[in-house]
């Protein structure tokens, strides 16, 4: 009952706001567009710069705005809190596990400014690596892009732009602290004069180990959430020696010790560095290009001998070219190839470290058939030097506009070549079971169907959609299997997984200050055949929510409260017994909600105050499954952010 | 303008030409002996503080340690009864929940066997004794060892236990463990714990000072320098002793 409750409010909220008398005066479309995001600017779903009403691509922006009020700390934080059908778990040895609408991070590309991240651990990026301090906006596709983005691009694409320096100078100084000893502090310095910018980002989190599950005789997962403690470092330097031309030049530094074991920390470090250059040529032609080095570590501390002991890394070169040409006044076809050599070295092979160079080459063409009618179509090839796969994808969307009305469609296809660590892996674990690769093992295909309606009326925005996903040959890994050596997994292909996805959401702004967001998505997966989940599937529903009042009091003094929660459902799916006879087993991990209250005063434009309570209704896991929230209850948190710029304006 | 075009080409040719093919920065990371080149065994034996380096990585035998020789015998762990049973000895297979188990297999064995002479046993990083009894000290090191306040310690003798030393680790993921119904000794197993409750296990170690009182009433100081290799591999040994104490 408390839960529809919660869902009702929100709703309740906005019909009496929609019911206020006509004869208020007319709204300006632009000024609401603008306040809804709507024209803010999005690269993601074609590789040009759009207007997020008019890309014809599906796009769920995150934008600065909603960084600055979310108070996350994370990215993880960030998504989860922004967007509905999204979840983060743990895999095994409490590594995260993203879930976007049914696939995990081995079938979503996480890019950086459009860039790969190498390394990963239990199929996913270290989302760690990504340093909030250089967030400018984040932009998400749902559903499969390899005819932009090639491999791993399956199931969506979460592309995080970073901030560039658009001021004389800045300087933002922020710390913040909750409980478990949790702290961060970061700061932004940013500088420009004419033709040169810079910007150095730099931040530092930690937090202790404490332990869940307090009673013994529960069944849990985990029982100690481990501590850690991260640095990134990033900086970007931006040059403009020809009018149209600018070469950039960036350097990243990240390092995390996680402490699940005391007394062999595990580090992570990651060093990238990457050149780009971008020449718009004549207003109708633009050339990119650009080269990133991105080398992860894994290594094990040996307190006892003061060692650190490398036994993990995985190192990719990338060059990348993309072409765009502004035909027809509007059209604008988009060529462009990659390539890039994966070097991987991993305790997990007993053989030496293997590499392979990949290469593509794309071609899109955007086709503005009129002011109401848009279409975007691509097609790729991609090459893997080891074992010789090539495949070819594509993708045609359409965007229908008319009044306020805007309807998109799609078709996208979506592959994933076999990684070198699902083709050779050899690892003991731990004596419990052998790991084998499979070298024989099929690159994973998927075809994406999808619609989606969009409508702006007054203070409001309504969005639904939905998509379908076929994906075959989808790469995972085998029950407990019995050979001569012993028990052992097996990298499969799983054949004919669907997964079905439905979203709604409704927001509105009002020049009182007042914001809303209700956003629910339903996923429904489906698999035939083998039916070992390898990580926890996607809970059928989600709803997130955010109401925000943002109110100035005096010329030096405004506040902004900002009440978000998300509610997930109940979610049930068959495992198996990891001991003799191997039986399925039904396993529901239960429905949950989490809510969050912040209040943010802004004092002289520079200085803004944070105490946010997470979890105010003091939730707490009965059983701490992989993919229940790790929380012991509420939460304090404070956090201060400074920017010097604006006070001494 | 041309000459622009080639300091462009040249930052990219440079930034190429940075990055090794197989990554840089190795100097950072150190080099570690290969797990072949442990060197079991007593080490500086010529004085009464020593070091003891022993593979115990094997879950299938014990290693027994005599003290006044400086000798060391394996005795595989028996997983057959081929003789008359003595009642006790025995496989133990059990579900692990939390601090519950529950016994699914119980499988008669036949009985350990023992060196003729010897003072304590090691099975991965599980003890016991020939008689003898152990306390845990406050202490961290051998060299601050109060020999007045060794009589006030909790010494304790050694225990039988079906839930302590592994036999059979494969099927630790479902929680089904085998074990050996052994003697173990309570204080001294401690110096390494392996919680598999929510697997992969998470290793901790007291560093604590343990004294060994000898059924002969000789005292034996132990500390565990390490438990794994220079690798990171769990279950090399290399223990510091001071005996006779």
């Amino acid at each position: 009952m408390k839960k529809l409750i919660l869902i009702l409010l929100p709703a309740t909220f906005l019909s009496a706001r929609a019911a206020q008398p006509a004869s208020q005066p007319p709204i300006d479309i632009d000024s609401l567009e603008r306040a809804l995001s709507l024209n803010e600017i999005v690269v993601t779903g074609t590789r040009t710069p759009k207007l997020l009403k008019d890309t014809p691509v599906q796009t769920r922006l995150i934008t600065a705005a909603d960084i600055r009020t979310s108070d996350a700390s994370t990215i993880l934080d960030l998504l989860q809190s922004e967007l509905p059908g999204v979840e983060f778990s743990y895999a095994m040895n409490q590594q995260v596990n993203m879930n976007v609408s049914g696939f995990s991070g081995q079938s979503v590309l996480v890019l950086v400014d459009g860039e790969r991240l190498a390394g990963e651990t239990m199929d996913n990026v270290d989302f760690s690596r990504l340093n909030m301090e250089q967030v400018a906006r984040i932009e998400v596709i749902k559903g499969a892009s390899s005819a932009l983005y090639g491999s791993s691009a399956a199931g969506g694409v979460i592309n995080i732009i970073t901030k560039k320096a658009d001021r004389p100078w800045a300087l933002d100084l922020n710390v913040r602290g909750a409980d478990h000893h949790e702290w961060r502090y970061g700061g932004t310095l940013s500088l420009s004069h004419r033709r040169v910018d810079n910007i150095l980002s730099v931040s530092h989190q930690r937090i202790s180990t404490y332990s869940v599950c307090l009673d013994p005789s529960d069944e849990c997962d985990f029982r100690t959430v481990h501590g850690n403690r991260t640095w990134n470092v990033s900086d970007k330097f931006s040059w403009r020696p020809l009018d149209g031309l600018t070469l950039s030049a960036r350097a990243g530094y990240f390092f995390k010790e996680r402490y699940y074991n005391v007394d062999t920390p595990d580090r992570y470090r990651d060093f990238s560095g990457g050149l780009r250059g971008e020449w718009q040529i004549s207003p109708a032609d633009k050339l990119e290009l650009s080269y990133t080095f991105d080398q992860y570590d894994k290594s094990d501390f040996i307190v006892a001998t003061g060692k650190d002991i490398r036994d993990y890394r995985n190192l990719q070169h990338s060059v990348r070219t993309l072409y765009n040409r502004t035909l027809r006044q509007s059209d604008i076809l988009t060529v462009g190839g990659d390539f890039m050599r994966d070097y991987l070295d991993t305790y997990q092979f007993h053989s030496a470290a293997k590499t392979q160079v990949s290469a593509d080459i794309f071609a899109q063409y955007d086709w503005n058939i009129s002011k109401a009618w848009e279409m975007v179509g691509a097609l790729r090839y991609d090459y893997f030097s080891d074992g010789d796969i090539s495949r070819v994808t594509g993708k045609l969307s359409a965007r229908y506009r008319h009044n306020h009305l805007t309807l998109r469609a799609g078709y996208a296809g979506g592959f994933r070549a076999p990684t070198l660590k699902e083709k050779y892996m050899d690892f003991d674990m731990a004596g419990i079971f052998d790991i084998h690769g499979n070298p024989d093992l099929k690159s994973e295909t998927s075809h994406n169907f999808n619609l989606s309606a969009e409508y702006t009326w007054r203070n409001y925005n309504f969005t639904l959609g939905g998509g379908y996903n076929f994906v075959d040959d989808k790469i995972s890994t085998s029950g407990i299997l019995y050979g001569e050596t012993g028990p052992f997994i097996n990298y499969i292909n799983v054949k004919n997984l669907k997964v079905a996805t439905a979203e709604a959401a409704i927001q509105a702004r009002y020049d009182c200050g007042i914001s809303a967001r209700l956003s629910y998505a339903y996923t429904r997966e489906e698999t035939e055949g083998a039916s070992v989940t390898q990580y926890c599937p996607a809970r059928p529903h989600s709803l997130n929510v955010r109401l925000g009042w943002a109110h100035d009091w005096a010329d030096n003094y405004s506040t902004d409260i900002v009440l978000s929660g998300r509610v997930y459902s109940s979610v049930s799916y068959q495992s198996m017994y990891m001991y003799e006879p191997f039986e399925p087993r039904c396993i529901t991990n239960p429905a949950y909600t989490l809510w969050k209250i912040q209040l943010t005063q802004n004092i002289y434009r520079g200085i803004h105050l944070n105490i946010a309570v997470d979890n105010i209704f003091n939730y707490a896991p009965k059983v701490y499954s992989y993919n229940a929230p790790v929380t012991l209850g509420a939460n304090l948190m404070v956090g201060l952010n400074l920017s010097l710029h604006e006070l001494v304006k | 303008m041309k000459r622009k075009f080639i300091h462009i080409a040249a930052i990219f040719a440079l930034a190429s030409g940075l990055s090794s093919c197989s990554g840089i920065l190795d100097g950072i990371y150190d080099d570690a002996q290969p797990d072949s080149t442990f060197e079991e065994g007593f080490h500086g034996t010529e004085s009464a503080t020593f070091t003891l380096r022993l593979d115990a990585t094997s879950y299938d035998n014990w290693i027994y340690i005599n003290l006044a020789d400086r000798s060391i015998e394996r005795m595989p762990i028996p997983s057959t009864l081929t003789g008359r049973w003595d009642g006790r000895s025995a496989l133990v297979y059990q579900i692990v929940e939390g601090d519950r188990y529950t016994e699914l297999d119980y499988i008669p064995t036949d009985t350990q066997a023992e060196p003729a002479h010897w003072d304590f046993a090691i099975h991965h990083f599980d003890v016991k004794t020939n008689g003898a009894e152990v306390a845990e000290t406050p202490w961290s090191d051998l060299g601050n060892v109060d020999k007045s306040a060794i009589a006030s310690l909790d010494f304790k003798a050694d225990e039988w236990n079906d839930h302590q030393v592994i036999t059979d680790l494969r099927e630790m993921m479902g929680f089904k463990i085998g074990y050996q119904n052994s003697k173990v000794n309570p204080a001294l197993t401690r110096w390494v714990t392996m919680d598999f409750s929510t697997p992969p296990p998470v290793y901790s170690a007291t560093g604590r000072v343990y004294i060994m009182r000898l059924p002969s009433g000789e005292l034996a100081a132990l500390k565990m320098r390490s438990y794994m290799s220079e690798t990171g591999t769990k279950g090399f040994l290399t223990i510091d002793i001071t005996y006779p104490l």
